[in-house]
């Protein structure tokens, strides 16, 4: 155990043997890293922002021209009491035009109807994120809409939906093939500096094996140098991710997008450094295996 | 303890070693003698498996070395030391580290090793040398650090490539009794050389004289001398 400290010892001694090097390759896996997480980092927040709303199924009800207004109202107090909903937004004629007026220019068409107002009754149901077989469970819920009474049309946001699962089944599929294909640029930038060391080395390689020493006690320290480039490349890279995010993540932070970017959750950062240690050792492993 | 039979080696078309084959018992002394490009260097790294051997036999304390895997080579080189003719020191390492280096690589405690390096780099002279740099020392200090990392494992042979090459008379003399107190303590060494005049001085030693990869001479009759000048040679 002693003998194996001290090896370990040794291989972070020997960083300093090709300082150049060893910096251009620390500078690599910190670029690298910094790419992946990048990457993950979009990944997951549109993931997640993405699953807030796909769940959620808004559904538009519009009432027939000439629904009676105390019917609709009725209706309405009905709609509060369904299960699982979370917000319901009610615009009488009257509302529903000087809402549409807000967004036009003053003295448009809006204003001139404003007395006599050509939009129906309508009504937006939202419904919390819901789990399982979201499908069946909303074509249930829009038979039951446009079974109310004088109800003209229901729409559901199904775009919402599509949208998230193409998202989530591009993300899936990208997204392993970039980090694998980062992965062996990772291990090449280790593996050749652990080369250069090795070949500054093969005085000291060689004098060790003919005095005997074993190849783990030859190789134990080279593998310690790739574990340490990885690992310190990935703290640096997770380091400035985490700078990168801190400066950007108000950036879609307004009305009416409200998204707020989250960093990494504290698996994935950890695994930002994990992976590139993990590598470091292998390629170096692989590199003074000969 | 060392036995060779009907070795050869070739590098290409060249052959460096022919049908050489000879024994030592332990703790005898070999002088392995003969012009430069004789052999002795090659016949030495055979000796140590630095080479593969392709014809013939070695039997290095008691490791088969023609069937011997290459796992299994640090154990023969833990019980065989070399003297290269080139040192195989790192310059950039202190005397101490060097010499220690031998012993660190049993995985031996530190109070043991540090008490076995200061003896033996006191016993070459090179104690007011201990925490230099070896690339620092004169070419004669070098070859006792490289002479002092050999002997300090206690070695059960001891091999040794021209050690004697880049020292003046007195540490050249110096050096041989040091190898001989090694001989005394029951440690075979085959040392090459091309110094008659050392040969000379070691009448009691086992001589094996070499040219052109063949051994033409012996003083003893654990050789098998192959020429056509056939001759036993007693000094």
């Amino acid at each position: 155990m002693r003998v194996f400290l001290k090896l370990i010892g040794q291989g972070f001694r020997d960083v300093a043997l090709h300082p150049w090097a060893q910096l251009m390759a620390l500078l690599a896996v910190t670029f690298i890293t910094f790419l992946g997480g990048l990457m993950l980092l979009s990944v997951d927040n549109l993931d997640s922002e993405l699953k807030v709303t796909r769940g959620e199924v808004a559904f538009q009800i519009y009432w027939k021209n000439n629904a009676s207004p105390k019917q609709v109202k009725e209706t309405w107090k009905t709609l509060h009491k369904m299960n699982g909903v979370v917000e319901v937004l009610t615009y009488t004629p009257e509302e529903a035009l000087k809402d549409l007026g807000s967004a036009l220019p003053k003295g448009s068409t809006s204003t001139l109807l404003a007395a006599n107002s050509p939009l129906p009754y309508t009504a937006v149901l939202k419904f919390a994120q819901r789990t399982g077989d979201v499908s069946g469970w909303k074509q249930h819920t829009q038979e039951i809409l446009e079974r109310l009474p004088e109800v003209d049309i229901v729409r559901s946001s199904s775009l919402k939906d599509e949208v998230s699962r193409a998202w989530q089944e591009f993300s899936g599929s990208v997204t392993l093939p970039i980090l694998i294909f980062l992965a062996v640029i990772l291990s090449i930038a280790v593996g050749n500096t652990i080369k250069l060391s090795l070949i500054s080395k093969m005085d000291e390689i060689e004098i060790l094996k003919l005095v005997g020493a074993k190849n783990w006690y030859i190789r134990t320290p080279l593998i310690v140098g790739g574990a340490l480039l990885g690992s310190v490349g990935g703290l640096l890279g997770v380091a400035g991710l985490y700078a990168a995010w801190w400066n950007l993540k108000d950036t879609f932070n307004f009305a009416p997008l409200h998204w707020e970017l989250h960093f990494l959750p504290v698996d994935q950062a950890c695994l930002l450094v994990l992976i590139p240690m993990v590598v470091g050792s292998i390629s170096s492993w692989v590199a003074v295996r000969s | 303890m060392l036995t060779v039979t009907n070795l050869s080696h070739n590098f290409g078309s060249y052959w460096a070693l022919k049908n050489c084959s000879f024994s030592l018992k332990k703790g005898e002394f070999l002088f392995l003698t003969g012009s430069s490009g004789a052999g002795k260097t090659t016949l030495l790294r055979l000796l140590y498996a630095s080479l593969p051997v392709m014809r013939g036999n070695v039997n290095v304390a008691g490791y088969d070395l023609k069937t011997l895997p290459a796992r299994k080579i640090p154990d023969l080189r833990r019980k065989v030391s070399v003297v290269f003719q080139d040192f195989k020191i790192l310059p950039y390492r202190t005397v101490y580290q060097n010499v220690a280096m031998a012993l660190e690589v049993r995985g031996l405690n530190q109070l043991h090793i540090d008490r076995r390096v200061r003896a033996v780099v006191r016993g070459l002279g090179l104690e007011p040398r201990i925490n230099m740099l070896c690339g620092e020392l004169s070419g004669g200090e070098q070859q006792r650090v490289a002479v002092a990392r050999s002997i300090v494992v206690n070695p059960k042979i001891l091999l040794a490539d021209e050690p004697t090459g880049n020292l003046d008379d007195e540490l050249a003399a110096r050096m041989m009794s040091i190898f001989k107190q090694f001989h005394m303590h029951g440690t075979t060494v085959v040392l090459a050389t091309h110094s008659n005049e050392l040969v000379r001085m070691h009448p009691e030693a086992r001589q094996l004289r070499l040219e052109q990869g063949q051994i033409v001479a012996a003083n003893w009759r654990g050789a098998q001398v192959f020429s056509e000048k056939i001759k036993e040679v007693h000094i």
